[in-house]
């Protein structure tokens, strides 16, 4: 009997595995750093730039107010505080996503496009893209509903699915010859405008 | 009910025809028969039983005597456990190709891996199947499934992780492959073992198991559209100056150990 709990335990962990990794896909090319770059300059990603995302969810000073009686009201302000700073992060994240959505359509249509025929790129980059928007979704009712420390993990891996889609995008703008890159920029600058 | 279970049979029987037939034509149309021999040879057999139980369908299971048609399907599913190890030797043989620096690096490590799970999949085997499976089932194949099956998907699972550990791009045909196979085989010896656990599973066996199957065809038809690259080690240039610094760091070490070693 034990044996055959343990032959179902190893048959889920196996297959959560096998579906994690299918989730995650096949290694790809590592993007060209200065297209990273380049992309980062030219969209100016002001919520994806943030790098202290976990320091902005992390809890450690909140439950320090709050082991205090007397700084009870004071830590009940910080998480409000922190709460709402959350949730602008967030927008700002899914500012960025709706970005780099709009920058990878305008590189493509000035010669970014996939080269090889048959590439799924654009079915990898709209799955990508969804999925960011749907996490970043549910990170924002959570933060909403539970506060900023609830899921402070999941929401620190808020910024993952937009790093994802930025890869895509830089990608497309690396198909370009960097000496277009300026012009671009100046095309790009005049659109948002 | 019944007829639930006779309109999901149609089902599936129509979409694992349509599939298999569609995975054959992704093999021959991109010229992966050649290239891939041994998971060709593993889905050719598949799709040879398949037909051969579609034809006893149209011919009419209760005219054929329910003895041969048991011993058909059960002998053959047995069959399919051992050659499954086909597909698992073809993901290994790519992802770490005979001669290559990484195969010279694993292949002693696998070795070892791949003895110590059979030895594991034999003991299971012998030791679960006599006093629980016979009592229960009188059929010996769900203990080989689930026993080989977990030994088998433990095997893929250790050659994905290294594939990643080690940056080796797979490509979308052996990752599809490898992915979809490992998924397959985990639940099928997920499901064996809860039906031995206890036979109320049994009405759900018989959705999932050719869910799954028709799963794993699609999953296959999707890795297998078109051909992907061979698996190469990822691209990551080593800066000169890190390389030279981890040799100098390497010979000091070698150095040390001369110096400590007792002769």
């Amino acid at each position: 009997m034990i044996g055959l709990f343990l032959f179902i335990l190893a048959g889920i962990v196996l297959l959560t595995t096998f579906l994690t990794l299918g989730l995650q896909g096949p290694l790809t090319r590592d993007v060209d750093a200065s297209a990273v770059a380049a992309m980062g300059q030219m969209v100016g990603l002001k919520g994806a730039s943030f790098v202290q995302g976990d320091r902005l969810l992390d809890d450690t000073e909140y439950q320090l107010l709050r082991s205090n009686p007397d700084l009870r009201q004071v830590a009940a302000q910080y998480r409000k505080n922190r709460r709402e700073l959350a949730l602008m992060w967030i927008d700002v994240l899914l500012k960025d996503l709706h970005a780099l959505w709009l920058f990878r359509q305008f590189v493509i249509q000035r010669g970014g496009a996939p080269t090889k025929p048959g590439e799924d790129e654009e079915w990898v980059i709209l799955r990508s893209f969804v999925v960011a928007v749907i996490l970043l979704n549910l990170v924002k009712v959570s933060v909403f509903i539970l506060g900023p420390f609830a899921l402070s993990r999941m929401a620190c891996g808020a910024r993952r699915p937009v790093d994802a889609v930025s890869r895509a995008a830089a990608s497309a703008l690396a198909r370009i010859p960097s000496t277009g890159w300026s012009d671009l920029e100046r095309a790009w600058t005049n659109t948002t405008a | 009910m019944s007829a639930v279970v006779s309109a999901f049979a149609l089902v599936f029987v129509i979409l694992s025809a349509a599939l298999e037939v569609c995975l054959v034509w992704c093999l021959l149309r991109a010229g992966l028969v050649s290239r891939y021999p041994y998971y060709s040879f593993y889905l050719f057999c598949v799709v040879l039983r398949t037909a051969a139980l579609h034809v006893a369908q149209w011919y009419g299971v209760d005219r054929i005597p329910p003895d041969v048609y048991a011993s058909y399907y059960w002998n053959t599913e047995s069959i399919g456990v051992a050659l499954r190890c086909l597909v698992v030797w073809e993901v290994f043989r790519h992802a770490f190709p005979p001669g290559s620096p990484l195969n010279k690096i694993a292949a002693r490590g696998f070795g070892v891996i791949a003895f110590g799970l059979f030895i594991f999949a034999v003991g299971t085997l012998s030791a679960l199947w006599s006093y629980q499976t016979y009592a229960k089932l009188h059929s010996l194949y769900p203990a080989i499934d689930r026993s080989f099956g977990l030994v088998q998907s433990a095997f893929i699972l250790a050659i994905l992780l290294a594939v990643k550990s080690y940056g080796i791009r797979l490509g979308r045909n052996l990752w599809g492959i490898a992915v979809g196979f490992g998924a397959w085989i985990s639940l099928s010896t997920l499901s064996n073992a809860a039906i031995d656990l206890t036979h109320s599973f049994y009405p759900y066996l018989q959705f999932l198991r050719p869910l799954s199957f028709v799963g794993l065809l699609a999953s296959w038809t999707w890795a297998l559209w078109e051909a992907s690259p061979l698996p190469s080690v990822a691209e990551r240039p080593v800066p000169t100056t890190e390389l030279d610094a981890w040799a100098e760091n390497w010979n000091r070490a070698q150095s040390s150990w001369r110096r400590v070693k007792p002769s």
